[in-house]
């Protein structure tokens, strides 16, 4: 997905097969700022408007990480509004997870590198991650910078890291969890030897989900359904009703 | 305490009896069918759970089948062929009633899973304290993605309180059929055995001791209502089957 200014591309989609492939580009941290948010839903976007079923999404990065988390230089630079960027980032990064959460087709996870505080996030809103065993954290740096979680962060966690141990090392230690330790937590499904081997893994896993042609809407539906208080917390409301229920107890 | 090995038939219905074995009440899905739930077989269940609700004696509950299924859920036959586009409606809230009351029933219950349990069948054993199961070709399969059906609210609410966030992908988002050891292994089943004879041999004799701790029934009830908060209330509650308003208390 291509700005159409003078920066740099921020992120690519492909389609490989039945699967979509939506890469954070270039060498650096992958920092979310309010422009690669914007870039990352505009593929989403684009992939949610492609109407073939039996799809998969797999999410990956280059370099040496995955994502770092929000761009806090960017909300610093502004001085006394740091609060006011940083809210500004907080909100624009729960679109794309209110995104992930609704689309229609599996998602997966392919974890390259680094992946802490909103990158975490990032990965686990995923239904699937695999991440690299080589190098690279999950880090939930917040406590160490002495910043409070928002809302769906919170929700995700608790969704996604059943373990209340794990859950507690997450957030109450700010552990640094390698891909074997988080594999043996609970936390993500697989670790591979390397960075191109887990994206390959993401490649065959997403391939196997999408020949299972399985209805996208159906598919969305029984994802919300499993997570609903992440759903409220993210706004996500569903309006579409179907068959009306009898009330009768027969 | 001495286990009284000696069962005693107590009553027949069309779909089901009921045994007693000591404290401990069986109640078997009968005949070599796939135990489909429709409006008189799960009259049927629902009149066999209620003799044993009333019967102050029971102290604690088995549930299993004859033949090669445990239940392979709702009778979507019965629903197209009774012409009626309420029909899906109708059982549905039966078999909510049928959840509702195992979920409230104060005295400990154990599936015996002695066969194929599939969608509703799954999650009436799922419903159960307890689940152990019979090793062979028996899998448990929530196969609702597969038939591109969606999955109500209120029956999600009884799957993911017995399921962890892990387990819970690879059984509704992935529509996994589980084998005794897989099931055993993901942590919702409690012990699995080579022959159906020794599943419902292990099932009565960890009842019995169950029942032998001679729990006040208002507590235990209360007690498992708390541990797996909201679900009676959303069996209850009659809301639209796929709508999550926001303030939902999910």
């Amino acid at each position: 997905m291509q700005r159409d200014r003078e920066e740099t591309i921020m992120c690519t989609l492909e389609k490989r097969g039945g699967v979509y492939v939506l890469t954070l580009t270039g060498d650096g941290e992958h920092r979310l700022s309010p422009i690669l948010i914007d870039s990352i839903q505009a593929a989403l976007r684009q992939v949610r408007s492609d109407p073939s079923p039996g799809s998969a999404l797999v999410t990956t990065a280059e370099g040496r990480f995955f994502s770092n988390g929000f761009d806090l230089n960017w909300a610093q630079a502004a001085g006394s509004s740091f609060l006011e960027r940083l809210r500004h980032m907080v909100d624009k990064f729960q679109q794309i997870v209110a995104d992930l959460f609704s689309l229609p087709m599996p998602t997966i996870a392919a974890v390259s590198g680094h992946a802490a505080a909103a990158g975490f996030m990032l990965a686990i809103s995923h239904d699937y991650v695999l991440m690299r065993k080589d190098r690279g954290f999950l880090y939930m740096s917040e406590l160490d910078i002495g910043l409070p979680f928002p809302d769906y962060f919170m929700g995700l966690m608790r969704s996604k890291i059943g373990a209340a141990r794990a859950r507690r090392d997450v957030v109450l230690r700010a552990a640094k969890f390698t891909a074997a330790r988080a594999v043996e937590d609970g936390i993500i499904d697989a670790a591979h030897d390397s960075a191109g081997e887990t994206v390959e893994a993401a490649m065959r896993l997403g391939e196997e989900l999408a020949g299972r042609q399985w209805k996208g809407e159906v598919y969305a539906g029984i994802r919300k359904a499993s997570f609903p208080e992440v759903c409220e917390v993210l706004g996500l409301v569903e309006t579409k009703k179907t068959t009306t229920a009898t009330a009768s107890r027969l | 305490m001495e286990q009284q090995k000696k069962r005693t038939h107590l009553h027949q219905w069309n779909s089901c009896r009921l045994d007693r074995c000591g404290s401990v009440y069986i109640l078997t899905l009968t005949g070599e069918g796939d135990h489909r739930f429709n409006p008189s077989s799960l009259d049927d269940i629902l009149a066999a759970l209620t003799v044993v609700e009333r019967s102050p004696e029971a102290g604690a509950l088995v549930t299993t089948n004859e033949g090669r299924y445990f239940s392979n859920g709702l009778d979507l036959k019965w629903v197209q062929n009774s012409g009626s586009l309420s029909s899906l409606g109708v059982i549905r809230n039966k078999f909510e009633g049928l959840l509702s009351f195992m979920m409230k029933l104060g005295i400990p219950t154990i599936a015996a899973v002695c066969g194929h349990a599939a969608a509703g069948g799954f999650m009436l054993a799922l419903a159960h304290d307890y689940r152990f199961m019979k090793n062979g070709r028996a899998v448990l399969y929530m196969s609702e993605l597969d038939h591109g059906m969606n999955m109500p609210r209120s029956l999600m609410s009884v799957i993911r309180s017995k399921l962890l966030p892990a387990s819970l992908r690879e059984v509704v988002l992935k529509a996994r059929k589980f084998t005794a050891p897989e099931a055993f292994e993901y942590g919702f089943v409690d012990g699995f055995y080579d022959d159906s004879a020794k599943t419902v041999e292990v099932s009565i004799g960890e009842a019995a001791k169950l029942a032998s701790s001679k729990w006040k029934r208002e507590s235990y009830a209360n007690l498992r209502a708390g541990a797996f908060p909201g679900v009676i209330e959303e069996l209850e509650a009659q809301r639209d089957p796929y709508v999550w308003p926001k303030g939902s208390k999910l």
